[in-house]
């Protein structure tokens, strides 16, 4: 998967934790855990939507795309 | 009603113990069950009492045996139902399982059918194990794919 999620980049700059996150944003810790730590298959508008707003930021700034290998993709070291 | 559906797992579950206790009881119990069988059919003059005792020996065996492992593979279904984990790699486990078991023993009672067993009942049970094998078989399809979706809905948050 090439979309990684910079979450914990941004609780930090914004100095919220996770147990408040989850709670400000309402979705259980195990299920934040699971986004932060790469492990979500996919996240909902509504979610997206809900960290945006509690971390005053916007999707670019918690989703990254990388491309990989697999994605077909000739990857050019500069 | 996903409460109703638990407690009638665990309802079922129950009879599906009982059922499998019966059927060890009846596999303990084989040698006079074949010679009560015996003293109910002999009754035609050409009746040849060895040529059917190791028949039903065999028959009745083979399908204690199967009924025993399809048994355990329904029980640990509901189990699996009762515990609220229906969408699982164990439930396809299960069912395939139960599939290839039916399906062999279909086979077997075919096979019976070309040796000496030629009753239609026979050949309607042949039939009966080979059509739930390939319908467990075809749900066992059904479930591995509610499997993916329920793992793609878990991970979706």
């Amino acid at each position: 998967m090439a979309i990684m999620v910079n979450l914990d980049v941004m609780m930090a700059k914004r100095k919220v934790g996770l147990t408040e996150l989850s709670e400000r944003v309402g979705i259980t810790l195990a299920n934040l855990s699971i986004l932060k730590n790469n492990r979500a298959k996919a996240v909902r508008f509504s979610t997206l939507n809900a960290i945006c707003r509690e971390l005053n930021c916007q999707p670019g700034d918690i989703l990254e795309y990388i491309p990989t290998a697999d994605d077909g993709l000739e990857i050019i070291e500069d | 009603m996903k409460q109703n559906a638990s407690k009638l797992s665990r309802v079922l579950e129950i009879v599906v113990w009982a059922l499998m206790g019966l059927t060890v009881a009846m596999l303990i119990a084989l040698p006079w069950v074949v010679n009560l069988m015996m003293d109910l059919n002999s009754r035609s003059a050409d009746w040849d009492p060895a040529f059917w005792e190791i028949r039903y020996l065999i028959t009745l065996g083979v399908s204690g045996v199967a009924a025993l492992i399809m048994l355990w593979q329904a029980r640990t279904l509901l189990h699996n139902a009762a515990k609220g984990e229906i969408f699982s790699m164990k439930t396809v486990r299960c069912l395939k399982v139960f599939s290839v078991e039916a399906l062999v023993t279909s086979l077997f009672y075919v096979a019976m059918l070309f040796f000496g067993m030629t009753k239609f009942s026979v050949g309607i049970i042949a039939l009966a194990f080979a059509l739930g094998g390939l319908i467990a078989w075809v749900f066992a399809g059904f479930f591995r794919e509610a499997y993916e979706y329920k793992q793609e809905n878990d991970m979706t948050i």
